[in-house]
């Protein structure tokens, strides 16, 4: 459990509208300013349309700002050119998406490849590092199972193993138990316990309460209307 | 280089998800361009042979024209078209149609002024050189069951049988311009069509210096404005047409493949599914950058079509050139009742090959790759909201 | 180890470039062959007998004699006229340029 104070992800007035030209824009991040340290496990809690998942995204590196500055490590992603930017999601990110968002007909391994393909990794290597990822989570054995015919539990930790497989600085998890039972939040927290040791910085949006108050949570902060109104620290 | 590989690789897993249509897809599209390269093929190979062979067409033929239709020229004509300068021999020629009520079909008959050489290479035998003596082509032979040492009986204009001695009959080989022939001396067939004392059908024009022919087809054509001179390059020229490209069959087929494609396009184009879309979000979430999407979508049009185009080009040089286009010839053949068989001079060029594969396999890439292209280049944040 | 898809892929391709090309070479050299002895011999035969057609379509006088026709034959009444024989749709309309008055020398 060690919460460096080290600034890793930065922003600075960063702002996000959408539909910025229509009558009717949306301000879903509205200047907010904040920052993740290296190693913490940081939540953001809000109600609904709050803008969470805005949030995470432009921390993430999947969409840019309209206006601001977001430092990542030290580099100001905000303007960058997308196959930059793209570079940036592929090297330090990984995502566990709500919807898991799986390809259900391909085999359990080639949804685990999917983020090494475009790497300059040898097809073995990847074949190596995605056994890997899976036998940490004791799939090994279904690797070439159809994802369809998992079980929910099974698929989210095949997502998690696929979020893992290019070896990220931060893991970025948006509503991660939104669609979980008690039993598999539970589980769920464990892993994302076990990732934190690893000494990845862990990001995650919810309104679950099952997560803020988790022991292994550093920092929440607070969001309403695109706005951080409040910071707890633990 | 290892990177385009492996998105190479990924291409067909994806496409290995949906085995069956995809196989479908390369039989329908396979078998469309085996048609187009067959017809292709063909034609170019029969417009390369009549080139060739037609080369020894009369360097020009001086037909009469009556009423809008041929009509039978004067001999006469002759004389002063030999007259002209440059010209060499004015010969009369004599041939006509055949209707064999036996067999119900038509033959051509064709007659030859008696003088050597009466051998050929592609003749079993001889050329007639007496009085009821005749050399027939290998369908005619086929079709009425003769041959050299055997006879044939044909039924003259007016209403007589006529017995020929067969003495010559021309190899299967040269059956593209021999197969329905039946050759006579002139004087035979002169009696047997009843063909008036001092008319012949038309009039073969030798020209000594090719550069000429024209010139003297112009002459031609100012003293006897009732003639119509066909000369030689006419003849290679009509056979360039008869198969060009314009064909009307490939013209059809072809633009029933092209509709074919406009629809594909059409249907894709119009917005790739919801589902594919948010494929491409979760791929460009997961560190594909736009290119890598986009070229992901290039493999997945170019596997297909260029598994389609290979195949179906290799089924159609085997068929045309190895079975001898035995699938298109009743296509071609139409109500021909003798039908030479064909054995094809292939003339290929590597251009036309890639024209072919231009026009199949270009359009199916694009439009595979640019419906795509909007989904490839929108931000991935839209997956991260379901 | 299996083998990887994009290698199969490749594989089954070549094979059928190197097919392909084998058989157009073969095709070339049938041609090349046929060129000297075969072709040689049919055009002594068109010019012995004095021939100008091709004998494939024995249907109509137009379609045995397409270079021979008057203008007046079914095929050339307009050049996307309905034809009345099969033939009609391999062949394309026949070069009329021979109707047209030559220009003086
Ligand atoms: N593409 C878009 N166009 C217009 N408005 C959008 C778009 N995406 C999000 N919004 C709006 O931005 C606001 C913030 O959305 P966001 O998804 O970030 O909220 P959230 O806090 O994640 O909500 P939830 O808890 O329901 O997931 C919402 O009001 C939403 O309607
Ligand atoms: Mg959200």
């Amino acid at each position: 459990m060690t919460a460096g104070h080290e600034r890793f992800i930065a922003t600075d007035g960063v702002s996000k509208t959408y539909n910025p030209r229509r009558a009717d824009p949306v301000r879903a991040v509205d200047t907010v300013t904040m920052h993740v340290d290296r190693g913490e496990v940081l939540v953001l809690e809000g109600p609904s349309g709050s803008g969470k998942t805005s949030l995470l995204s432009l921390i993430g590196c999947m969409s840019r700002p309209t206006a601001g500055r977001i430092v990542v490590d030290g580099r100001d992603v905000a303007k960058l050119a997308e196959s930059e930017l793209t570079m940036e999601r592929r090297q330090r990110f990984g995502f566990i998406f709500q919807q898991f968002h799986l390809v259900a007909d391909l085999p359990v391994i080639e949804n685990v490849l999917v983020p090494l393909y475009p790497t300059e990794l040898s097809l073995r290597e990847m074949r190596r590092r995605a056994h890997a990822a899976l036998g940490r989570f004791a799939l090994d054995a279904k690797a070439s199972r159809k994802v369809r015919t998992l079980s929910g539990g099974e698929q989210q930790r095949v997502a998690i193993a696929r979020a893992l497989v290019n070896d990220p600085q931060v893991v970025v998890a948006d509503e991660p138990t939104a669609h979980l039972d008690r039993r598999l939040a539970e589980e769920l927290l464990a892993i994302l316990e076990d990732i934190h040791r690893d000494g990845r910085t862990v990001v995650i949006a919810t309104h679950d309460p099952r997560i803020f108050d988790h022991p292994i949570v550093d920092r929440v902060l607070e969001m309403r209307d695109g706005r951080i109104v409040g910071e707890r620290r633990r | 280089m290892r990177r385009h590989l492996k998105i190479l690789e990924f291409a067909l897993s994806a496409l290995w998800r949906r085995r069956f249509k995809n196989l479908a897809i390369v039989v329908v599209y396979g078998f469309t361009i085996a048609v187009l390269a067959s017809i292709l093929l063909m034609t170019d190979a029969m417009r390369g042979e009549a080139e060739q062979i037609l080369i020894g067409a009369p360097d020009l033929v001086v037909q009469r024209v009556a009423a809008g239709r041929h009509d039978l020229i004067p001999v006469d004509y002759a004389e002063e078209i030999r007259g002209l300068p440059g010209v060499g021999e004015v010969s009369p020629r004599y041939w006509g149609y055949y209707f064999d009520a036996f067999t119900e079909s038509n033959f051509t008959f064709v007659g030859i002024d008696d003088g050597p050489p009466y051998e050929l290479e592609l003749l079993e035998g001889r050329l007639p050189s007496a009085p009821s003596e005749c050399a027939v082509g290998e369908g005619v032979a086929r079709a009425r069951s003769t041959g050299v040492g055997h006879e044939l009986t044909l039924i003259s204009h007016d209403g007589l049988g006529v017995i020929f001695d067969v003495v010559g009959e021309f190899q299967a080989s040269s059956s593209i311009l021999t197969n329905d022939l039946v050759v006579f001396r002139n004087a035979d067939l002169v009696e047997l069509f009843g063909i008036p004392e001092g008319r012949a059908v038309d009039l073969s024009v030798e020209v000594f210096n090719d550069g000429e022919v024209s010139t003297v087809a112009a002459k031609v054509k100012r003293i006897f404005p009732d003639t119509r001179p066909i000369t030689r390059s006419e003849i290679l020229r009509t056979y360039d047409a008869v198969f060009s490209w314009r064909s009307g069959m490939l013209l059809t087929v072809f633009a029933a493949a092209l509709a074919a494609f406009c629809i594909l396009a059409w249907d894709k184009a119009t917005g790739i599914s919801a589902e594919e879309r948010r494929e491409i979000g979760v791929l460009k979430a997961l560190g594909w950058s736009t290119r890598d999407v986009l070229e992901l979508k290039f493999w997945e049009g170019a596997a297909i079509s260029l598994t389609s185009f290979l195949l179906g080009l290799i089924a159609a040089l085997v068929h045309i050139f190895l079975l001898g286009a035995s699938l298109l010839a009743p296509v071609i053949q139409g109500w021909s009742v003798l039908f030479p068989e064909f054995r094809f001079t292939p003339s290929i060029t590597v251009y036309q090959l890639f024209v072919l594969g231009f026009l199949t396999v270009v359009p199916y890439v694009a439009s595979t790759v640019a419906p795509s292209w909007k989904a490839a280049v929108t931000d991935p944040e839209e997956v991260m909201r379901g | 180890m299996i083998i990887s898809k994009h290698r199969a892929f490749l594989l089954l391709t070549a094979v059928e470039v190197a097919v392909v090309i084998a058989l157009v070479v073969r095709a070339r050299g049938v041609a090349a062959d046929l060129a000297v002895t075969d072709i040689l011999a049919k055009r002594a035969v068109a010019a012995r007998l004095g021939l100008t057609d091709l004998a494939i379509w024995t249907e109509a006088r137009y379609t045995r004699h397409p270079s021979q026709t008057d203008l007046f034959s079914p095929f050339q009444d307009f050049p996307s006229s309905l034809e009345h024989f099969p033939a009609g749709s391999v062949v394309g309309v026949p070069d009329l340029t021979g109707f047209r008055q030559p220009a003086e020398p």
